[in-house]
């Protein structure tokens, strides 16, 4: 018999494609949906994986001297990992030979290596940190390793990532200037000085490269995205003469060390363009080792520490009375002369001079001289407070000196209106206001620069990575006080310095025409002043060509114990310092 | 009416074989199609990604050496590398004495043109 065949009709056969596609169908939308929400996390990873990031580094700018010559710069340093997992997996070497021929170039005996890892492989810590400060050579060595088995191949398993390391060469040379860096999640932050200021303008733009890989680690190379360039941090210079700076710091330590300071700060400026040419301070450190444990050591006492100035105020004091024309040089002050004190109120102390010795009537620029307290709370009676107010603001006292620097503390002085008797006394010699010690140098700079008052100035350029260069111009503050007046003050002030140096030994400096005056002034406490004082001499170049300023302070001096007014200490230092750097400077002879 | 039916089957198998055979030749003309644009995109793009991470990667080397040698620039400028300089080859600084540039002012000379 005959087996039937049974044909499919043409509308079986297209329901049988339609429940196909129906399977397929609801097959696709169950992946999907696994996909989409039980296997998302999966996915989502697999996806993040393909999405390759890598950041491009850059380097922090350099700090240069004046001169052009480095003092800070960024040195890239190699952090070396490896991962436990791999080393098993390179058929070509073994553990022992990666740990016998690394442990050297790390300055560890294979031996410690081993353990290292050992006791890291105990704690279940795969990844492991051979070294994160290695320089150049060191990663070199490491890199160019080869096998036992194979000498023509390398060895591996290392991991590099590149860290900054910010190198300061002179070591301690000017470091509270410069100020110091940290790291922190792999940049360098400035923490004080220039680094701190300038930290943006210094910080580094990190590049970017962004694309997909595909499932081998290979780049797509049509899913590229344009690269973002780093840049590196702009260039700052400033005005710091090194050489300068050099001679001040050994002067300084040897000066604070001599007369047993606390500490000690010295300061050089051009009067005429308000360059900071020199500032240091001691105690010091070094920002490479940052060994020292007194905090003293890190501030920048120039600026971070306000003090009563003393006698040097006076320089204030007297250029207020001529410029109000009420006195001359040659006024005598006191028609009687005086007794060493006078009792000026009640309720306050007498005010006396500093050996409390009667004096005979003295012109002014005798007054200033000896530095006769007496004297000079007489001429400030002659003064309206508001005038004597508006001058000591204008030479800047109890406002910033306008230094570009972040740590600057400044003094306080109190509004006019509210003065009594023995404010106004405290205020003609030096005391009852604070300023640090740029304040300070700054008003004797606007003497010699003809009553003009600048801006401290410490940066002198800033170059950017594009090699385009911002320079920073003197800046002119104000006028303090009228033409006439600071020559009549500098004419004191060369008085001062002829009658500064009975030592033989400073005779030659008779040669140069310089203008001087020294403060000393006890350092307050809770319970009012103590017996410890501060000494500062500030002088300049009063010839034509006014080529400097400086200022010397020692804190606390011990040296000599018979007498440690200034005259004693921070005197003869100043001229030390003088001679030591009036060359460099190029100080005119007369 | 039966004869009409099967003639009827018969004419939809032999359009449904037709259909099938035409359907076959267009997906393998797809397949081909797609392949071959495959081919033809990954010789002009993919095969440039080893290059183009190798470019990559010399760029990140070059740059990283470049952050080395500045700053190797930079130690060099510095004054305790010159005075390691000084140290190595035994320098030691000397007095020098410029000779003045003559100031031939109110000087009689002896000259004719």
């Amino acid at each position: 018999m005959k087996k039937k065949t049974v044909q499919p009709t043409l509308s079986s056969r297209i329901k049988i494609i339609h429940l196909a596609f129906i399977i397929f169908a609801i097959c696709l939308s169950l992946f999907a949906g696994r996909w989409q929400l039980i296997d998302a996390a999966k996915f989502d990873l697999l996806a993040k994986n393909r999405l390759q990031n890598q950041t491009l580094t850059s380097t922090r700018g350099s700090i240069f001297a004046k001169d052009g010559t480095t003092l800070a710069y960024t040195e890239p340093r190699v952090k070396i990992s490896i991962w436990l997992p791999d080393l098993e997996f390179y058929k070509n070497q073994t553990r022992e030979e990666l740990i016998r021929k690394v442990a050297p170039i790390i300055d560890k005996t294979p031996e410690t290596l081993a353990k290292e890892i050992k006791d890291f492989e105990s704690q279940g810590i795969n990844n492991i940190v051979l070294g994160n400060d290695l320089t150049k050579d060191k990663w070199e060595q490491i890199k160019n390793l080869k096998t036992d088995k194979n000498p023509n191949v390398y060895m591996l398993g290392f991991s590099y990532e590149f860290l900054p390391k910010r190198i300061y060469p002179e070591g301690r040379l000017a470091s509270h200037v410069l100020g110091l860096t940290n790291l922190y999640k792999d940049e360098l932050i400035g923490e004080a000085g220039i680094e701190r200021r300038y930290t943006d303008v210094l910080k580094p733009i990190e590049g970017l490269v962004s694309g997909e890989a595909d499932a081998r680690g290979l780049t797509i190379t049509s899913s590229l995205l344009e690269t973002i360039e780093p840049s590196n941090g702009s260039d700052v210079y400033i005005t710091i003469n090194k050489k300068l700076q050099s001679v001040v710091e050994r002067m300084l330590k040897e000066g604070v060390e001599k007369y047993a300071a606390d500490s000690g700060s010295v300061i050089i400026q051009d009067p005429k363009t308000g360059e900071i040419m020199s500032l240091a301070n001691f105690p010091d450190y070094d920002p490479n080792i940052r060994a020292e444990t007194d905090p003293k050591a890190y501030g920048d006492l120039a600026i971070t520490s306000p003090y009563e100035i003393g006698s040097v105020g006076k320089i204030m004091t007297v250029a207020t009375a001529i410029d109000l024309d009420l006195i001359t040089p040659e006024t005598i002050v006191l028609p009687e002369g005086h007794q060493g004190c006078e009792k000026i109120h009640n309720d306050l102390q007498p005010v006396c001079t500093w050996d409390k010795r009667p004096q005979p009537p003295m012109p002014a620029k005798d007054c200033f001289q000896k530095s006769d307290n007496l004297c000079f709370y007489h001429i400030a009676e002659k003064i309206p407070r508001k005038d004597f107010y508006d001058h000591l603001v204008s030479f800047g006292v109890g406002s910033s000196s306008g230094i570009d620097l972040k740590e600057e503390s400044i003094g306080y002085l109190k509004s006019y209106d509210a003065w009594n008797v023995g404010d106004l006394s405290a205020f003609s010699y030096g005391h009852g206001y604070l300023m640090n010690a740029v304040q300070a140098i700054n008003f004797t700079s606007t003497i010699a620069n003809y009553g003009v008052r600048m801006q401290p100035l410490i940066i002198n350029k800033i170059v950017g990575a594009d090699g385009n260069a911002t320079e920073y111009k003197p800046t002119v503050i104000n006028r303090s006080v009228k033409k006439e007046t600071s020559e009549a003050v500098v004419n004191m002030m060369r008085y001062n310095f002829t009658k500064s140096i009975p030592e033989w030994n400073y005779w030659q400096l008779s040669n140069y025409d310089i203008g001087v005056k020294s403060g000393t002034a006890l350092i307050a406490n809770s319970s009012g002043y103590s017996t410890n004082i501060n000494a500062t001499f500030v002088g300049f170049d009063a010839s034509s060509e006014r080529t400097f300023t400086m200022l010397v302070r020692l804190e606390n001096p011990k040296i000599p114990d018979y007498d440690r007014l200034a005259f004693y200490n921070v005197r003869p230092l100043w001229l030390d310092i003088f001679a030591g750097v009036k060359d460099i400077i190029g100080v005119p002879t007369k | 009416m039966n004869n009409t039916s099967s003639i009827f089957n018969k004419q939809n198998n032999i359009s449904f074989k037709r259909l099938n055979k035409r359907l076959i030749i267009l997906n393998a003309f797809l397949l081909l199609g797609f392949f071959g644009v495959q081919i033809f995109v990954t010789s002009f793009v993919g095969t440039k990604t080893q290059e183009i991470d190798y470019t990559r990667n010399q760029k990140t080397n070059l740059r990283q050496q470049n952050s080395f040698l500045e700053a190797e620039v930079a130690k060099e400028k510095s004054l305790t590398q010159a005075q390691g300089i000084i140290e190595k080859y035994s320098l030691s600084e000397k007095e020098v004495n410029f000779l003045q540039e003559a100031n031939l002012q109110g000087v009689a000379l002896n000259y004719n043109p």
